[in-house]
């Protein structure tokens, strides 16, 4: 609209100059007396006419040009009906409006955006230390239809820097109801991957046990078919996908992990085994406030007969409430792996084990968003418990984990965190209660 | 197992249904009417469900035009709550 306008005043701007020229004729005519000839006027009725029309060919073009300019005005065109080469601008066009859009800043379709932080963790039976983590998000709107993904995921983990590739799909919507999604895509059976894992979005330092870097996927490298469908006044969203498969760790040696043995490897990236994983997520939001998932994947494992089956139940309440004078979340997701009864090779000696895991977190937040107070009203509780049972594994033991945490937030998207975390592991395993500290910001 | 299998099935096959089903159904105009009124809502509902909302003059119209498609997939919103959001942020712009 800024640039509207200011195309706008420059026709206005032209019209006076062109406005302005006529003095010269007035002071003309004025040396020879107070009024104009009947000539002399004509000639500026002309002129004035001419003006008015050039004014009406701009307003025109330009109206014309942010109709068909891409992506300044896509409600002129509806949702999902849109004909993506309507919206090309015409390049072999030498009208100055027309190649001008290319340079009009906020007229372009890609957008570089995502999260960084910066944290401390103080935990008992391990080093205290700093850390720092980016992730540039880049979206790149290709048409209507058409949306490309890309995110990088830069930390620091050692002595090194790590960079991970953690998304790269491409969308395209089919119709209202269905996109089609291919590429490395965040698993949709994790609500806490797909919804919450970004640093200014995450409520706490860290991550929750069992459903964060345990038994289910962060992402898929596949395709799946996914969108929301309208149910009156509720809401259904879906998805289903095929994937690579991922490995079953059943052997260790002296230098491996034996905690290792039984879990899944999902960074299978060149299925290895060439199983095919296969299932989805179905989210119903009886209320607006609501919604409630479930998710499975199934899959043959490659390294075993065995097969995996996971399946997740999820739950996300979210309530601007002025009983208590603020907004209160409430998220909640339980897993449940079955891998199947094997035998594994804890170095060279068999180890026969039932492999069925399960767990997951409950956490609830609550900011005061309606006192009188500024600096209350920019604090935030909140209160996590995890929970993870995988004692007849190899790992040993079951844990549980209460983290209780403040949140200041300086802007919507930048929020400075602390935290302290109660651990309690079963049958003398170690704890690791502390502090965790992290300031994130969202771009 | 073979009933996971199944299962998997149903979802596919399901999904494939709606695929079918979506092809013919589009109503843009119908659409249109109702969400110049439920934009604002819709837009502090569900931003809100997993995040703080952003004020809508923080991106240019052209920019929350990708930042709304994004969501649409990530988010699994509707065709027509996309719209109508759209329609309320640029009004606010």
């Amino acid at each position: 609209m800024k640039h509207q306008r200011k195309l706008i005043i420059g026709a206005v701007c032209a019209l006076a100059t062109g406005l302005g020229s006529p003095p010269t004729l007035f002071q003309a005519s004025a040396q020879e007396g107070p009024y104009v000839s009947k000539d002399e006027y004509q000639k500026l009725q002309r002129e004035h006419e001419q003006l008015k029309q050039e004014l009406q060919q701009i307003k025109t073009m330009l109206q014309n040009g942010v109709a068909k300019a891409p992506g300044t005005n896509a409600a002129a065109m509806p949702a999902g009906s849109g004909d993506p080469a309507a919206n090309e601008p015409d390049k072999s066009s030498n009208d100055p409006l027309s190649l001008s859009r290319y340079v009009f800043p906020g007229s372009t379709r890609f957008l570089l955006t995502g999260y960084g932080s910066a944290g401390f963790e103080s935990l008992s039976h391990s080093d205290a230390a700093f850390n720092a983590q980016f992730n540039p998000l880049f979206l790149w709107k290709v048409s209507d239809r058409l949306l490309f993904e890309g995110e990088l995921e830069l930390e620091l983990e050692d002595s090194e820097t790590e960079t991970k590739l953690e998304q790269a799909h491409l969308s395209y919507l089919a119709n209202d109801y269905v996109t089609f999604d291919a590429g490395k895509f965040l698993n949709p059976m994790n609500s806490f991957v797909e919804r919450y894992h970004m640093a200014w979005v995450n409520r706490l330092p860290d991550k929750p046990l069992a459903v964060y870097d345990g038994l289910l996927p962060e992402t898929y490298v596949g395709a799946q078919l996914r969108g929301g469908i309208p149910l009156g006044s509720t809401r259904l969203n879906y998805a289903a996908f095929i994937a690579n498969a991922p490995k079953l760790v059943t052997g260790v040696g002296p230098d491996d992990e034996f905690e290792s043995l039984g879990t899944l490897d999902f960074d299978n990236f060149s299925n290895e085994g060439g199983s095919i994983a296969s299932g989805g997520h179905i989210g119903f939001l009886p209320i607006p406030e609501l919604e409630i998932g479930y998710g499975i994947h199934y899959s043959g494992l490659a390294d075993s007969d065995e097969d995996a089956f996971l399946h997740s139940v999820d739950l996300n309440y979210v309530r601007d409430s002025d009983a208590l004078r603020g907004l209160l979340r409430v998220s909640a997701q339980w897993v449940w792996s079955q891998v199947g009864n094997g035998t594994y090779d804890n170095d060279g000696t068999p180890l026969v084990f039932r492999n069925d895991r399960d767990g997951g977190y409950a956490q609830l937040t609550y900011r005061p968003t309606k006192v009188d107070s500024s600096i209350l009203r920019r604090l935030e509780g909140v209160f996590r418990f995890d929970r993870f049972n995988q004692r007849d594994t190899p790992v040993g033991y079951d844990e549980s984990r209460y983290t209780v945490g403040l949140n200041c937030w300086l802007t919507p998207k930048t929020v400075f965190k602390a935290a302290y975390q109660f651990d309690d592991k079963s049958d003398g395993a170690q704890n690791n209660n502390g502090v965790l500290f992290q300031f994130a910001t969202g771009f | 197992m073979k009933k996971i299998h199944l299962v998997s099935l149903l979802l596919l096959t399901l999904t494939g249904l709606l695929v079918l089903a979506g092809c013919a159904s589009s109503d843009p105009a119908r659409r249109t009417a109702s969400n110049e009124a439920n934009g604002a809502k819709l837009w502090a509902q569900n931003c809100a469900r997993c995040h703080n909302s952003r004020s809508p003059t923080e991106l240019s119209n052209a920019q929350w035009d990708v930042v709304l498609l994004h969501m649409r997939v990530r988010a699994g919103l509707t065709a027509a709550d996309t719209h109508a959001i759209r329609e309320f942020l640029q009004t606010a712009n």
